[in-house]
C-alpha cells in the first residue's frame, strides 16, 4: 500500500529525503541570527527581546521553528518509506547505527530546542527529561551531566543543540546521502512551505504556566504514556527496548525484520491513538472523553 | 571449515578500527569532566518569603503551594513528586499535576497517580515583625 503512495509522491514531487535535507539546512541557516541573539544567562528575556524588537527575529524564529517540525516529519516518512521498501539491508552496518543515533540526536534536537524556549512549556519539558534520566539506574546522574549539565543553567542544552547534534546530524546526512545539497527542487518546495506557515502560524512564547502544559507533538504520545504508567523507569526500558529492536532490523533475517516491522508500525499506531486521545479528547484537568 | 588465516583472525583493518574506538573513549571522558565542571547557572532558592496576609483557601507561588485553614497555613511543593512539574490550579478540590494529571488533595495527599508519593510538606517560620513567612524549599 505504502510503495504505490511513495512512488507516486516521488515521481511528482521530491523525495522525502531530499525534502528533509533541504528542511535541516534551512533551519541550520535560520538558527544562526537566532543564535547571536541569545543568552542562556537570561533566555526567557533575550528571546523576547528578539520577538518584541525584531521584525527579521520574529520571521527567522518561525521559520527556524517550522523547517525544524518540517525536517522531524519528513524525516520520519522517509524512514517509513525506507522500511516499507525494505532497503535498509542496502545499507553498510555502521552507516545504519550512524543513522539510527542521528535519528535520536533529531529528536533530541527538536527537544532541545522546546527547552531553549526557557517559557513555561520549555521549564516543564527540562523537569520531566531530567526526571525521566534520573530515573536510570548507574547511568542515570552521568546522563543529566552529559546531556543537560549540572545546573539550571541552559548552556549545555544551547551547545548541544546549536552544534554538537546539529553537527553530527549534517554529518551523517552527508555520508548517508553521498551529497552537500539536496536537488534545487526540493529546497523550492521546502522554501514555500516553511514560509507559508511562519506568516500563517508565527511562533510566540508561552510566558505564563497556563493549566494546560503540552509537550511538542511527536512527545504528546510520551506525556500520555507516562500519565498510565506510574514508573518513569518502566517507560524508559519500553522506549530503550524499541530502538533496540529497531536498530537490530538490519540484523534479522528477512522474515523476522518483517515480522518486527509489523509490531513497530502497529506501536506507531497505538503512539498515534495516545497522541489524538491526548491532544483532542482530554481537558486540562486530564480527564479524557475516552479513556 | 573455513581456515584461520592471519588476515581473518585480526586483520591490520580491524586492529585499527578497534584502536580507533577505544581512543575515542578519552575524548569522551574528557567531555563527561568538562560538561560536569561547565557553569552553574543561577542557583535555586532555597527558601522563598511569603506575606502572611494569604489568603483563605489555597493560592499558588510558584514552587509553593499555601493552604490557608483558619488563619494556620500549611505550605506544599507544588513541584509533583512523579517528574517534578510544576503544579499550578486546583479543579473541584484538588491539585492537578498539568504534565501527567496526578491528583492531590489540598492536604497534599495523593489520590490518584502516575505520582506514587504525597506532596511534601515545608516547614517554615514565621516573622511576626514583618508579618512574614519563610518557607523552605528543601526540607
Amino acid at each position: 500500500m505504502f510503495g504505490s503512495i511513495f512512488k507516486f509522491w516521488n515521481r511528482r514531487l521530491s523525495t522525502f529525503g531530499n525534502l528533509a535535507f533541504a528542511a535541516f539546512l534551512i533551519a541550520v541557516v535560520s538558527g544562526i541570527p537566532l543564535a547571536i541573539g541569545y543568552d542562556v544567562d537570561n533566555p526567557s528575556d533575550s528571546l523576547q527581546l528578539l520577538l518584541l524588537t525584531d521584525a527579521p527575529g520574529v520571521f527567522f524564529r518561525s521559520l527556524h521553528y517550522w523547517s525544524g517540525q518540517l525536517f522531524l516529519l519528513f524525516t520520519f516518512i522517509h524512514v517509513i518509506e525506507h522500511l516499507s521498501e525494505g532497503s535498509e539491508r542496502d545499507l553498510k552496518k555502521g552507516l545504519w547505527i550512524r543513522l539510527v543515533l542521528a535519528l535520536l540526536f533529531s529528536v533530541f534536537v527538536m527537544l532541545s530546542g522546546f527547552v531553549l524556549k526557557a517559557d513555561a512549556e520549555g521549564r516543564m519539558a527540562q523537569q520531566i527529561l531530567n526526571g525521566l534520566l534520573k530515573t536510570i539506574p548507574l547511568l542515570g546522574a552521568d546522563l543529566q551531566i552529559v546531556i543537560l549539565g549540572n545546573s539550571n543553567s541552559l548552556n549545555l542544552v544551547y551547545i548541544h543543540h546549536v552544534i554538537t547534534t546539529t553537527l553530527f546530524i549534517g554529518i551523517v546526512i552527508i555520508e548517508h546521502m553521498r551529497r552537500f545539497w539536496p536537488e534545487l527542487l526540493s529546497y523550492v518546495y521546502l522554501a514555500g512551505l516553511a514560509t507559508t506557515l511562519t506568516v500563517l502560524i508565527p511562533q510566540g512564547l508561552q510566558l505564563t504556566t497556563s493549566a494546560e502544559i503540552r509537550g511538542p507533538w511527536y512527545f504528546i504520545g510520551l506525556q500520555e504514556i507516562l500519565h498510565w504508567i506510574s514508573n518513569p523507569l518502566l517507560v524508559v526500558g519500553i522506549l530503550t527496548s524499541g530502538l533496540m529492536l529497531f536498530i537490530l532490523l538490519r540484523w534479522v533475517n528477512p522474515v523476522r525484520s518483517q515480522k518486527t516491522k509489523r509490531f513497530l508500525f502497529a506501536m506507531l499506531i497505538f503512539y498515534g491513538i495516545l497522541t489524538i486521545n491526548n491532544w483532542g479528547f482530554r481537558d486540562a484537568s486530564w480527564n479524557s472523553l475516552f479513556f | 571449515m573455513t581456515p584461520i588465516t592471519k588476515s581473518t583472525l585480526f586483520s591490520r583493518k580491524k586492529f585499527l578500527k578497534l584502536t580507533a574506538v577505544l581512543l575515542s573513549f578519552y575524548p569522551l571522558k574528557l567531555f563527561y569532566d568538562i560538561s560536569r565542571n561547565s557553569r552553574t547557572g543561577i542557583g535555586k532558592n532555597k527558601q522563598q518569603i511569603l506575606s502572611m496576609d494569604l489568603p483563605e483557601g489555597i493560592s499558588f507561588h510558584g514552587d509553593i503551594i499555601a493552604v490557608q485553614k483558619e488563619g494556620s497555613p500549611v505550605f506544599l511543593s507544588a513541584q509533583c513528586p512523579h517528574l517534578g512539574c510544576q503544579i499550578n490550579r486546583q479543579t473541584k478540590g484538588q491539585l492537578v499535576c498539568p504534565c501527567h494529571g496526578s491528583r492531590f488533595s489540598l492536604q497534599g495527599k495523593i489520590i490518584e497517580g502516575p505520582a506514587a508519593r504525597d506532596l511534601t510538606v515545608l516547614s517554615y517560620t514565621t516573622d511576626i515583625k514583618t508579618r512574614q513567612y519563610t518557607i523552605l524549599l528543601s526540607n
